[in-house]
């Protein structure tokens, strides 16, 4: 070949290689380029064996020295792209970029939203909620297309991040905290898959004839309650019934009641004999109001005396001072004023005393208007005065905004 | 000659276009793919805080070694905010790295705080309590620990909880929307995380007293209210700072003084009224739940008379009558499901206060002693058959059976109730929904 023919060899090749450049400068993605991106993450947690030493503030590597401007775009994607290829953890750049995204949300909201914060008060006097202030067609248009842009990002930063902080764990059930560790996991998992069967069945039974749908569901909560007695041993059974129990949780409102938990326990199981022995009176039809009231008062004094002769006089008195919610409120303020529980009973006595005066002197017919009103002013005057004494200056203004309402009652 | 020269410079302009090639054919490969859908298999490492640097080796002594984010990485926090600082990473991003970061580290910890598997069912109020009030303790030293972390990193009190619920795209979130959205985005960020700092003060201040406030604590809980104050006057202008009180007052007792529950008023009245309510109440202790706390009852009974003297005077007598209707459920629904069929708002009214004395009948009905159960069920089933009657004929039967098909029959059914379902009943209808 001669020199001619080589030139125009090397032409021809300039001319395919300047066309190939051409060719792949089209083919560059443009710096905003929208697309989806499939991104797959390989992690590896790895912690270091030993602390190294503490650095001194970075030197920045690379030249010209890395700086932050490479990494932006307000492209997401592409600024969650960058941040990944430089080894950002995918953890640190979903926290990047959740609150970017939230962010630039909020601000293109805000934009949408200020004609209407203009009119704020207009609408607000006019026809809608508080909550319906934005609830205009086109803009509810451009806030749900603004929210799917959003979800659409959060989504992808989510499959390379995960989803973020999540505390706590699900509570125990302290119902069936006396099982042994495994029976209680048995049990957690038994519970999530009957849910689930319920579900289920409620799913498929939703059509069926009313008597079939009771049939079935009978037969399952039978099978239920099977399954779950069958992980408990008899005594084991005998306390979860007793933990369930009105009385338990009685027990367990207690307030001012020093007691161990054995001593809580048969406390319950007091409470559980006298209500199976001696249930409520029901009222039966044809009952007079007077009837039913005095059925109740008997089976009252019954309990009464019943758990006097049980828990002995003083027990008996602290048990029903425990269960008094005048009694819960005064404890705190003996509390805070560095008071033992015994000075908060005090305070409770005088209460119930004055109260039983005020009801006497208001159901005593004998008494004219006028001298039943003064003498249920002397006797708020002499509460007020013994009151006062009893919780001295420092918790009397806090006993009047707390626990001070029914002083005010004693003279209607 | 010339022809040699030719060939070489066209030897050369191949080479420089191979070479040219070459590199963009890399930066292709390296950029993202501009493919619809773009595939990215990222390897990284996760929480290595102590990792160094990659090898010096790698790279040749004339090509620096490539930027590695675990360069900026540090276990101490300060470094790692230096370290992002110097690197040109902005305020508001450093701010999103660390807060998630130290949430978390907070999280674990809060979490060893938690009950152990002990059994402890069989403990008294008292017991649970006070095992409770420990806890508390104990975190709210870790709160103030972290607290004073992002203080000392950020320069400011963020609050990763309270970012993180103005960011979500919930309902709370939405109505903090409506309600601050006067303001700037970065604006709206002070008010509520300066809300929710103080909050914190307010329920730990509680916590501490069991909610029982001595007349020493007083003092404390109205530096509080006054520090809140003097926080949101440090991010909002003055005009600002009213405004937030005045959709403070309208959002509270007053959501009923609207056009739809018969109110005539106008944007500028209602504006108008707000500054009465927020003039006469505390409306920055209110938002912080401690108004109850700071202000005796009758100091509050004082003030809402003041606000209904000053509304009474600013509408006159008539519309001040449509206030205190509004301030019924009961009202509110009849108004806005009759108005739109053109029933006269005197007959509107007359029916309403048809069926407030009949409300009025029954109560003493159920309070009469001397009446035996069935005699009172029978007096009420007919006070019932009167007033719907009444109701019928003020309304006229098409629009008030148009009322019964929309809303059920409660509002003539709750006057023949026992006693006991009557009184859980009208707590029920009696309270004015907050929107």
């Amino acid at each position: 070949m001669n020199l001619r023919g080589y030139i125009l060899g090397t032409v021809a090749a300039n001319l395919a290689l300047v066309g190939a450049l051409l060719w792949q400068g089209a083919r560059l993605p443009a710096p905003g380029a929208r697309g989806g991106v499939s991104i797959t993450t390989n992690i590896v947690t790895e912690f270091a064996a030993e602390a190294s030493p503490r650095p001194a503030v970075v030197s920045v590597p690379g030249s010209p020295p890395f700086r932050w401007e490479q990494l932006e775009s307000t492209n997401h994607l592409l600024f969650l792209t960058n941040l990944l290829a430089i080894g950002c953890p995918p953890e640190t750049a979903r926290d990047i970029l959740d609150a970017r995204v939230a962010d630039d949300f909020r601000a293109r909201l805000r934009e949408l939203t200020r004609p209407f914060q203009a009119r704020f008060w207009d609408v607000a006097a006019g026809d809608r909620e508080f909550d319906e202030l934005f609830k205009e067609p086109e803009l509810e248009r451009q806030i749900e297309s603004l929210k799917a842009e959003r979800r659409r990002v959060q989504a992808v930063v989510q499959a390379v991040g995960g989803r973020g902080v999540k505390e706590g764990k699900p509570g125990r059930n302290e119902q069936v905290a006396h099982l042994p560790d495994e029976k209680q996991t048995a049990l957690a998992e038994l519970e999530a898959r009957q849910s689930k069967e319920r579900e289920t069945m409620g799913r498929e039974l939703a059509k069926a004839p009313p008597a079939e749908r009771a049939a079935k569901q009978k037969e399952l909560r039978d099978r239920v309650m099977a399954e779950r007695r069958a992980l408990f041993t008899d005594a084991e059974w005998d306390e979860a019934e007793l933990r369930r129990s009105p009385q338990a949780r009685q027990v367990r409102e207690l307030r001012g009641y020093a007691a161990t938990a054995e001593e809580l326990k048969a406390l319950a199981r007091t409470l559980r004999e006298f209500d199976t022995t001696q249930p409520r009176p029901a009222r039966a039809p044809g009952d007079s109001d007077a009837d039913f009231k005095s059925r109740q008062d008997e089976r009252e004094a019954q309990r009464k005396a019943f758990l006097a002769a049980r828990l002995g006089e003083a027990g008996f008195a602290a048990f029903e001072r425990g269960s008094d919610p005048r009694f819960h409120t005064l404890l705190k303020l003996a509390r805070r004023l560095e008071q033992p529980a015994e000075t908060a009973a005090q305070w409770l006595e005088v209460q119930r005393t004055a109260q039983e005066q005020a009801r006497l002197m208001r159901e005593n017919a004998a008494l004219a208007d006028d001298a039943r009103a003064v003498a249920l002013l002397a006797i708020r005057a002499e509460t007020e005065r013994t009151l006062q004494a009893a919780v001295g200056p420092r918790g009397w203004g806090a006993y009047l905004r707390h626990a001070g309402d029914w002083l005010g009652q004693l003279t209607r | 000659m010339r022809s040699g020269l030719t060939l070489v410079l066209s030897l050369a302009l191949t080479g420089a276009l191979l070479g040219m090639n070459f590199a963009l054919h890399r930066i292709r490969q390296a950029a993202p793919a501009a493919d619809p859908e773009r595939k990215l298999t990222v390897t990284t490492k996760r929480l290595v805080r102590n990792l160094p640097p990659p090898a010096a080796g790698i790279a040749a002594a004339t090509n620096p070694p490539p930027f590695h984010w675990s360069v900026l990485e540090s276990p101490d926090y300060a470094i790692y905010a230096a370290n992002l600082r110097a690197v040109g990473c902005p305020e508001r991003t450093v701010r999103d790295i660390l807060l998630p970061d130290i949430e978390k580290l907070y999280t674990e910890r809060r979490a060893e705080l938690a009950d152990g598997p002990e059994d402890r069912f069989w403990e008294t109020a008292d017991q649970r309590d006070a095992r409770q009030r420990a806890r508390e303790a104990k975190l709210r030293s870790l709160e103030l620990e972290k607290r004073a972390l992002i203080r000392q990193l950020l320069g400011a009190d963020w609050n990763f909880a309270a970012l993180k619920e103005l960011r979500s795209d919930g309902l709370a979130s939405g109505l903090m929307e409506v309600l601050l959205g006067f303001t700037d985005v970065g604006k709206t960020e002070h008010l509520f995380l300066t809300h929710e700092l103080f909050q914190d003060e307010v329920r730990a201040q509680q916590m501490v007293t069991e909610g029982i406030v001595l007349d020493e604590d007083l003092p404390k809980l109205q530096a509080l209210r006054d520090g809140f104050e003097a926080a949101l006057a440090r991010g909002l202008a003055p005009a600002e700072v009213e405004e937030l009180r005045l959709r403070l007052a309208a959002l509270e007792g007053m959501e009923h003084v609207q056009r739809r529950n018969g109110v005539a008023v106008t944007g500028a009245e209602l504006r108008e009224i707000a500054r009465l309510r927020a003039d006469t109440h505390d409306m920055l202790a209110k938002a912080l739940n401690m108004d109850d706390e700071l202000y005796p009852d009758e100091v509050r009974t004082k003030g809402e008379a003041a606000f209904n003297e000053l509304l009474r005077r600013f509408l006159g007598a008539e519309r001040f009558a449509d206030v205190e209707r509004a301030k019924d459920g009961l009202f509110r629904e009849l108004f806005q499901s009759t108005e739109k069929q053109g029933v006269a708002k005197a007959a509107l009214v007359q029916a309403y206060e048809a069926r407030r004395a009949a409300e009025e009948q029954a109560r003493q009905i159920r309070a009469d002693a001397q009446l035996s159960s069935e005699e009172r069920s029978v007096l009420l089933a007919a006070l019932r058959a009167q007033t719907t009657q009444a109701l019928a004929r003020s309304l006229g039967p098409v629009v008030f059976g148009a009322y019964l098909k929309e809303h059920g029959q409660q509002f003539t059914n709750s006057l023949s109730l026992p006693v006991t379902r009557a009184r859980a009943d009208l707590q029920r209808t009696d309270v004015i929904t907050v929107k």
